[in-house]
C-alpha cells in the first residue's frame, strides 16, 4: 500500500516536472518582424522588385509598408506567398520626391516555428530610378530581435 | 534545324506555314503534308495574302504604352514556355510577335518610343541573373505607368511580376 502511494506520488511529480518540456516541442512558434532595407546610394529610388526567402519552417504571414514616402504602402505581392517561405515584392512610384540612400521599404511579418532563427535571404531582382532606368541597389534584412 | 519527327498527318502550324511561304528549311514530312492537304494549302494562301498586305503598309501607329504591354506579354509567355519546357514553338511565336512589332515600328519611321519606354528585362539582367531570361518585372509596370498606360494594365503587369509561379 505504501509502495503504491509512493509510485503514484513519483508519477505525479514526473508529470509536473516534465510537462513544460513536453509542451516545448509543440509550441506554435513566435512572430518576428523582418525589416527590408534598400540602399540605392545617391540615386533616388523609384521602383524595386525583391525576392525574399526564409529558411526552415518559417512562414510569411504579412507584409507591411516602409518608413519613407512614397513607399509607406505595402508593396505588391502574390497573396499565395503568404503562408509560405518565399515572396516577391515589387512596387514603384512616379512621385517627384523619392528617397535616396538606405531606405526601409517594407517589413515582413514571419512566424518562426523552431527554436533556432531561420536564415533569411533577399535578392534585388530589379531597381530603377525616376527615369525608369535600372540602378544598382543592395538589400539588407534586419530581423528584429537580432543583435545587430 | 527542322525536326522531322512530326506527325505526317498533323497540319502545319503557323511557323511551319510561314517557313514554307518564305522558302525556309522545313521537315520533309511537313512539305509532303502541305502538298496534299487542302486546309494547309488554304492557310498558306491566307498567309501569303497577309504578307502582301503587310508589305503594303507604310505607317502603323502603335501607342508606346500598348507596344510595351505587348512586348511584356511576349516576354512573359516566352519565359513561361521556357520554364515549362514545352518546346521552342510558342517562344518562337512570341519572338515573332515582337519582330512584327519591331518591323512595324521601323516602317513607321519612329525610333523615339523605345527610348522613352525603357523595357525591363534586358536592363534588369544587369542586376540579377534570373531576369536575363526576359521575365516581366516591376520595371515593365513602371515603364507603362510612366507612359500613362491604363492603370488596369499597369496593375496586371505588376501582378505578373510578383506572381510566384513566374519565379520558380
Amino acid at each position: 500500500m505504501t509502495h503504491r502511494l509512493a509510485t503514484r506520488l513519483l508519477g505525479a511529480l514526473l508529470l509536473v516536472v516534465l510537462s513544460p518540456l513536453a509542451g516545448r516541442g509543440a509550441t506554435p512558434g513566435h512572430f518576428r518582424p523582418v525589416e527590408i532595407w534598400l540602399d540605392s546610394g545617391d540615386v533616388p529610388l523609384a521602383a524595386y522588385q525583391l525576392e525574399i526567402s526564409a529558411g526552415g519552417d518559417a512562414v510569411i504571414v504579412g507584409v507591411e509598408g516602409g518608413a519613407t514616402p512614397p513607399f509607406t504602402d505595402p508593396p505588391r505581392y502574390d497573396p499565395a506567398a503568404l503562408q509560405g517561405g518565399r515572396i516577391i515584392l515589387a512596387t514603384f512610384s512616379t512621385a517627384a520626391d523619392l528617397p535616396r540612400g538606405r531606405t526601409r521599404v517594407a517589413t515582413l511579418h514571419v512566424r518562426e516555428a523552431g527554436d533556432r532563427a531561420p536564415q533569411y535571404h533577399a535578392t534585388v531582382v530589379a531597381a530603377a530610378g525616376a527615369d525608369g532606368r535600372p540602378i544598382p541597389a543592395t538589400v539588407n534584412l534586419v530581423a528584429q530581435g537580432d543583435p545587430s | 534545324m527542322a525536326d522531322d519527327r512530326r506527325d505526317p498527318q498533323a497540319h502545319l502550324d503557323l511557323l511551319e506555314l510561314d517557313a514554307l511561304r518564305a522558302g525556309e528549311p522545313l521537315p520533309a514530312s511537313a512539305r509532303a503534308h502541305a502538298a496534299w492537304c487542302a486546309e494547309c494549302t488554304a492557310a498558306l494562301a491566307e498567309l501569303d495574302e497577309l504578307g502582301l498586305a503587310l508589305r503594303a503598309v507604310r505607317s502603323i501607329d502603335i501607342p508606346a504604352a500598348r507596344d510595351a504591354v505587348i512586348l511584356a506579354d511576349a516576354r512573359w509567355h516566352a519565359a513561361r514556355v521556357r520554364r515549362t519546357g514545352r518546346g521552342w514553338m510558342p517562344a518562337a511565336l512570341a519572338a515573332a510577335a515582337v519582330a512584327v512589332l519591331a518591323i512595324a515600328a521601323l516602317l513607321n519611321g519612329r525610333a523615339a518610343p523605345h527610348t522613352d519606354i525603357e523595357l525591363a528585362s534586358a536592363p534588369a539582367a544587369r542586376l540579377h541573373d534570373r531576369a536575363a531570361d526576359g521575365r516581366v518585372t516591376v520595371l515593365d509596370a513602371f515603364a507603362l505607368a510612366r507612359a500613362n498606360a491604363d492603370p488596369a494594365e499597369v496593375d496586371a503587369v505588376l501582378d505578373r511580376a510578383v506572381a510566384l509561379e513566374n519565379w520558380q
